[in-house]
This record gives C-alpha cells, structure tokens and sequence, in this order.
C-alpha cells in the first residue's frame, strides 16, 4: 500500500502562553496533507489551544504569546508579513457549538464567498450548491434556502458550519469537538462526511471522545499538560501505544 | 452488619466507578482461563494414567470434565462478546481480551486431544515393558511442565517465560519426531509389535499435536504483552 | 410567623403597590383625559394660535417638536451608535481610554437637564455662535443666538447617553460564537461587525433611538434657552429660526398665560398631545421589534 505522505502543517517548538500561564510546552510534530488527523487528551491538556493556534484564533485573546514556528506549506504563518484574513481562508474551522449566522442558509453559506467580493449570483448560486453537496445537506435544505438557517436541527445547522467553511475553499478543515453537542445519529453523519471530505481538504479534528478519534481519523495526537505525548497512526495508538500514559488514558485508566 | 461497599456508587463521570466494574470483568475472565488450565491438567493426569497404569478403569470421569471444558469454553467465549459490545477495550486489555479467548481455544481443542489420547491407549497399556524404551513418559511430563509454566506466564503477563516455553515445544516437537522414528525402527525388528506400535505412535503424534496448539497459547501470551505477533 | 403567612403579606404588599401605581397613572390620564379631549379637534392640530394663547391650535408646537427630534435624532444616534461600537468591539476593557469614555456616559446620564440647558447656552450659543459670527459675517448676529439647531444639539446630549448605553447593550447580546464564526470564514473586524453584529443588534439599535426620542421629545429644560419660543408667528423654515415646543407651551400656559381659565382645556389638551406622541413612538418601537424578530425567525 503506497503511502504518500506530505506534510501540509510543520509545527515546530511551539510554546503559548496566556500571561505568565504556559498552555503548551515546545510541541513538534508534522501534520501530513489530505488525512484526518485527531487531537485526544483530557479536558485543558491545550489540544484546543493548539488548534487554535492554527488559523490564529488565538489571536483575539487578550495577553496571547507564542514562540515557535507554525509552517503551512511552508510559510510561517505567525510571520510578521502574513495576512491573518487570508490565512483564515486558508484554514477553515468548525466550531463544538453549531454557530450559524441569523440569516437564511442561502446567506449563511454564500457569506464567506461575498466577503470576498463575489457578487455574480449565478457563481454564489454555484458555489452554495457545490459547498452543501460536500456537506451532504444540499437535499435536505435544496427546496428551503431561503428559510433562516436557526430553523434546522443541531445536526443540520452543524452541516451547513461546515458547507459554510467549504465554501471559501479553504486547504485544512479545523473541528473542534464538532459532534459533541449531537445526538449519535447526528454524530455518524458527521464522522461519515469526515471521511469523505479528507479526499479534498487536510482534516484536523480535536475530541474527547475516543471513540470518535479511533474511527474517523488516520492519525492520533495524545496532548497531556501541554504536552506532546504521543503521536502515531491510529490504529497502533489504539492496539500498542509506545507510552503508559497513553494506554493509560486510552482505556480510561485516568483523565 | 458491614458499611455497604459505596465504590460501586461513585459519580457516573468519576471514571474510577466505571473502571472497577471494568477490571472485575478482565478479572472474571483471567480466572476462567486459570480454571481451563486447571480442568485440561486434570485431562493430562488422566490420560498419564490411563497409559501408564495397568489396572486403570476408565471412568466417566474424564467425559464429565470434558464437558466442563466445553461448558466454559462457551462461558468465556459469552464473557468476552460481553465485554467487546459494552466497553470498547483498547490497547493491552484488547490485546488480552483477543489472546485470553484465543487461548482459551486452543486449550479447549488440547483437552480434546488428551480425551483421544485417553480412548486410544486401551490396547497400550497392558504392554508397558514395550513401550518403556520410547521415552513417553518423559514427553507427558514435559507437556504438563510446558502447561503450568504457560498458566504462569499468563497469569504474570511474562513473556519472557512464555517464550521459553515456546522453545521448549518446539524442542518436544522435535523430540516427537525422533521418537517416530525409533517406533518405526522397532516395528520393523519386531513385527509382533506392530499393532501397539501403531497406537503408541498415535499418541506420540497426539502429543505432537497438543505441543503446537501450546506453542500458539505462548504466542497469544506474548501478543498480550509485547503487540507483536510471531506469525 | 410561619413561611405561608410571610408569602401572603408580601403577595399583598406588591399587588398593594401595583395597584397604586396604576391607580396614580390612571388618575393622572384620567384627568388629562377629562380636561382636554373635548378640545381635541382637527382644528386644534392644524391651527396656530389665536388670541394670546386663548384660542387656536398647537400646529406650530408640533411642528417645531418634530423637527428638533428630527435633528436631535440625526445628531445623536450616529454619534452614539459609533462610540457604543468602539465599546463594545474595538476597546480592550482595561484601556484608559474606554474606561474614560464609561464615566463620561455615566456622568452625563445624571446631570440634571437644566444643566444641559445652560451648557447650549453658554458652550453653542456663546461660545460656536458668536465665534461663527465674528469669523463669517464680520460680527453680525446670527448664529450667536438661540435657534433651533442649538437647542437640537442640546437635546442631543441630553439623549447621548441613553444611545450609548442601549446600543452597546444590543451589541453585546450578539453571541461571540457569531464573531468568531465570522473571523474565521476570512471576515475582517469591520467585515463582521457590519454584516453579523449590527445586523443582529438593529432590534436594539432601534429601541434606543426611539427611546432617546421619546425622551428628548418630552424635555423643556434643555431648550428653555436655547432655542424654544413661547409665540411664532410663523413655522421655522431654516436651522437659525426658534421654534415652538409642546412641552414648553404646556410650561408657558401654565404658569404665564393671562387669562388660566381660559388655557386650561388648551393646556390637557396639549398634553394629550405629547402624551398620545410619546406613546405612539413606544407603540412603533414595539412593534418593529415584534416585526424584526418574526422575520429573522424565518428568512
């Protein structure tokens, strides 16, 4: 089986802080191009805040700091040079709480593409139907686009946040816990469309529940106090972790 | 009157309510796997006795434990569905989950081979001064050595002893081989021999037979505890 | 005494004060209503006054209201709304400036109106006015006296506060879920604030202007010197004229007519007035909320 492995994010040393507080301490790793990777820890381990860091969201929180050097395609993205809106275009993100904006569907998805000066109706009309196909939602909602988007249910209006972040085409698809607040039927939805969309886009996707990391991404982070535990294919994560606390957190011996 | 046990009414989300409810069901099934050990021990003596010893009377005894093993086979086989459905095990406890009813199985089939042992040594063991010279004796006494320090490593997760013992098959299995060998040398000296001969080599082979099927409960033992498989 | 006896008196006690109120307002309507709906006639709206007051309609006065709430409203609503954004999405909470700001509206929200008045006075009308004068027309008076724009501008500040206050409120309802979805589609802050915040806070945007309006409609004190007349002969046509105000022609009737028996009907009258304005504002404001919330509830 070939394995072509590139890496999309390259992440190297990377300390935060909040003030005097250290959420995360000299993380490396390589994130590869096209697979889902998964982020698994207990509550505060910083997996959130690392995510964060990656489309720079982080940024909006007062006495921030970071050192180190987050590469995407090889461009530090903390560069003094580089423009947050654009990279934000770049690395897309879906939040644990679905946040659709108080307007249509229709709007909802097209407003990434209008920000950025598409006005043509007939190319909006196109790019919301191809993003709500990706989202596997396009026949659900087809007939209601105009129908404010607060009227679907958490698991729909969590689909249009993603056909939304698709819509800007966007390289890496960040989630933060996007199935937490969903019922199981829900979450299988979005772990299938998981599965789908990584043919397209870079999918990093942060969870506590384990479950979840084990059968929808390739790879799996154990973040632990800020810390990089371990990272490794899923399947040896889950079958042989190389270290105790990893086990040890797996089969719900602590955390 | 004892303090009612509260562990068992920790929170819901205090994972340690939930873990000690878990450990007792990997404890449950290390027991029942120790019990298989110890039933199939049981089959070895009896069919020790039944070649060595003249006056044996073959009883029920060794069918009703028979059943007992298949009984718990089936026990074991229930608990570890029980526990796949219900708590999604990961890394080692799925590793020892896998490997104790794989274990399991393969000691179950080694009962069964003892039983044949058992059934075939009728016409053998009015002869012992024939059969003496072969070494059979020492082969069912390694096996039951290979058995308990298996049951050791298992329930040590020593993986280190189960690989000795691996060696030590293997070697038993080469022994076997040689003892073909000298049976079939001795037929065809003594022809007069030839009808004990066969069923003394079946029960060599038989001891080949459960030699293996201990070799695959060594490399279950150190799946469990290394995540290597030997294959 | 026991807990039930406790819950009763206090269930009394606030139905007991209910009551009152309602009692208190009714009777005062009751009596604006008896004294003046009688002579509440279309004539009476659309005329001026005749006779020194004795006789005629409040048409002027409406007028001259609406048209100060107009230019008060154009003053402070922008002015306000744009300092509440500031607040409220660009100011870190601990910076001088924003806390410097939150006292400012603090303050000025308790300053007793007539203050306001006397600060048109001395700060438009004597100090921008004259100065305009001396600079554009060589010394002429014109701009360095009372008018209806100065009193507008007063008025203005009176009602600053409450825009202030009510708009950064509605902003701050806007969850932060929201900005940060918008963020992170590629939005820039203005982008966000523009198409997500001040979209979803127009229902609150809304109801503080209209509130700011009721009550600079309403207001004497800030426009007794700066820019109300008791009589016009004619409507203000330009932002230098004087206008006639209803709260101040109520004030005027009141106390300095010649002949109060005569007035008094004029008088509830005028206050039916004001009052049926203020109210029809709060109605209005009511009820595009309800309108705003129904259509965002479907598209």
């Amino acid at each position: 089986m070939k394995e072509q492995k590139e890496t999309k994010v390259h992440v190297q040393d990377l300390s935060v802080f909040y003030g005097d507080n250290k959420a995360l301490n000299n993380i490396c790793m390589e994130i590869p191009d096209k697979k889902v990777t998964a982020f698994i820890g207990p509550s505060g381990c910083g997996k959130s805040t690392f995510l964060r860091s990656l489309n720079r969201m982080n940024d909006l929180i007062e006495n921030f700091r970071i050192d180190g050097v987050v590469d995407i395609d090889g461009i530090n993205i903390y560069d003094k040079s580089i423009d947050v809106v654009n990279l934000r275009k770049k690395v897309g993100m879906v939040f644990q709480k679905s946040n659709p904006f108080a307007k249509s569907i229709y709007e909802n998805v097209a407003y990434g593409p209008r920000i950025n000066g598409i006005t043509q109706k007939s190319k909006l009309d196109e790019i919301v139907e191809s993003s709500l196909k990706q989202a596997a939602i396009w026949d659900e909602v087809k007939d209601r686009l105009g129908y404010s988007a607060l009227s679907l249910s958490g698991g729909q209006q969590q689909r249009i946040c993603i056909a939304r972040t698709l819509a800007v085409s966007p390289d890496i698809i960040l989630m933060d816990e996007p199935a937490s607040a969903l019922d199981p039927i829900s979450t299988s939805k979005i772990e299938e469309l998981i599965h789908d969309l990584k043919n397209s886009y870079t999918i990093i996707i942060v969870t506590h529940n384990m479950q979840q990391a084990a059968r929808t991404s390739d790879i799996t982070a154990f973040f632990y106090l800020g810390e990089l535990i371990e990272m490794d294919k899923t399947r040896t994560i889950f079958t042989n972790p190389a270290k105790k606390q990893t086990e040890d957190y797996i089969s719900g011996r602590f955390g | 009157m004892d303090k009612p046990d509260d562990s068992r009414f920790l929170p819901i989300n205090n994972s340690y309510a939930m873990q000690s409810y878990f450990e007792e069901e990997l404890g449950k099934l290390k027991k029942k796997i120790l019990k298989m050990f110890a039933l199939v021990d049981n089959q070895l003596d009896k069919s020790m006795q039944s070649v060595f010893n003249p006056e044996f009377d073959p009883d029920d005894s060794a069918t009703k434990n028979e059943n007992r093993i298949d009984k718990l086979d089936v026990k074991i086989d229930k608990l570890c569905q029980r526990i796949f459905a219900l708590a999604q095990p990961v890394a080692t406890d799925l590793r020892f989950i896998m490997s104790s009813l794989r274990i399991g199985n393969e000691i179950e089939r080694i009962g069964d081979i003892f039983l044949e042992i058992l059934e075939r040594s009728e016409t053998i063991r009015s002869y012992q001064e024939t059969i003496a010279p072969f070494g059979i004796a020492e082969l069912f006494r390694n096996i039951s050595t290979h058995m308990s320090r298996l049951s050791e490593a298992y329930t040590n997760n020593n993986s280190d002893l189960a690989r000795e013992v691996l060696d030590s098959c293997r070697k038993t299995r080469e022994t076997c081989k040689s003892i073909f060998q000298e049976i079939i040398a001795g037929m065809t000296a003594k022809s007069e021999i030839i009808i004990i001969a066969t069923d003394l080599i079946l029960v060599v082979r038989d001891i080949e037979r459960i030699s293996s099927h201990a070799e695959n409960v060594a490399e279950s033992i150190i799946f469990i505890a290394e995540g290597k498989r030997l294959k | 005494m026991n807990r039930t006896t406790k819950d009763i008196i206090i269930k009394g006690l606030t139905l007991t004060s209910v009551l009152l109120i309602l009692f208190i307002i009714t009777g005062i309507l009751a009596v604006v209503i008896i004294g003046g709906w009688k002579h509440l006639t279309w004539e009476f709206i659309t005329q001026f006054p005749k006779e020194g007051m004795t006789k005629g309609g409040i048409f002027p006065a409406i007028v001259g209201t609406g048209i100060m709430t107009l230019v008060m409203t154009i003053a402070a609503v922008p002015f306000g709304a744009i300092t509440a954004i500031y607040l409220a999405e660009y100011a870190s909470e601990s910076s001088v400036v924003a806390k410097t700001i939150r006292f400012a509206v603090k303050t000025l929200a308790v300053v007793p109106s007539i203050i306001f008045g006397l600060f048109g006075l001395g700060f438009f009308i004597k100090f921008v006015g004259l100065n305009i004068d001396r600079i554009f027309n060589q010394g002429a008076l014109h701009w360095g006296q009372p008018n209806i724009l100065w009193a507008s501008l007063t008025m203005a500040l009176l009602t600053l506060p409450i825009v202030i206050v009510s708009v950064e409120e509605s902003i701050r309802t806007v969850p932060k879920e929201m900005r940060e979805a918008s963020l992170a589609l590629g939005a820039t802050k203005w982008q966000t604030i523009k198409k997500i915040v001040l979209p979803g806070s127009s229902t609150g945007i809304l109801t503080g202007t209209i509130l700011a309006i009721s009550r600079g409609a309403g207001e004497v004190a800030p426009i007794l010197f700066t820019g109300a007349a008791y009589y016009l002969a004619d409507l203000p046509s330009k932002m230098s004229d004087q206008f006639m105000s209803l709260g101040y022609h109520i004030y005027i009737m009141s106390t300095q007519s010649t002949n109060v028996d005569d007035t008094l009907p004029i008088q509830f009258a005028t206050t039916l007035v004001l009052l049926i304005l203020t109210f029809s504002l709060s109605m209005i404001a009511v009820i595009l909320r309800y309108r705003i919330r129904k259509k965002a509830k479907r598209s």
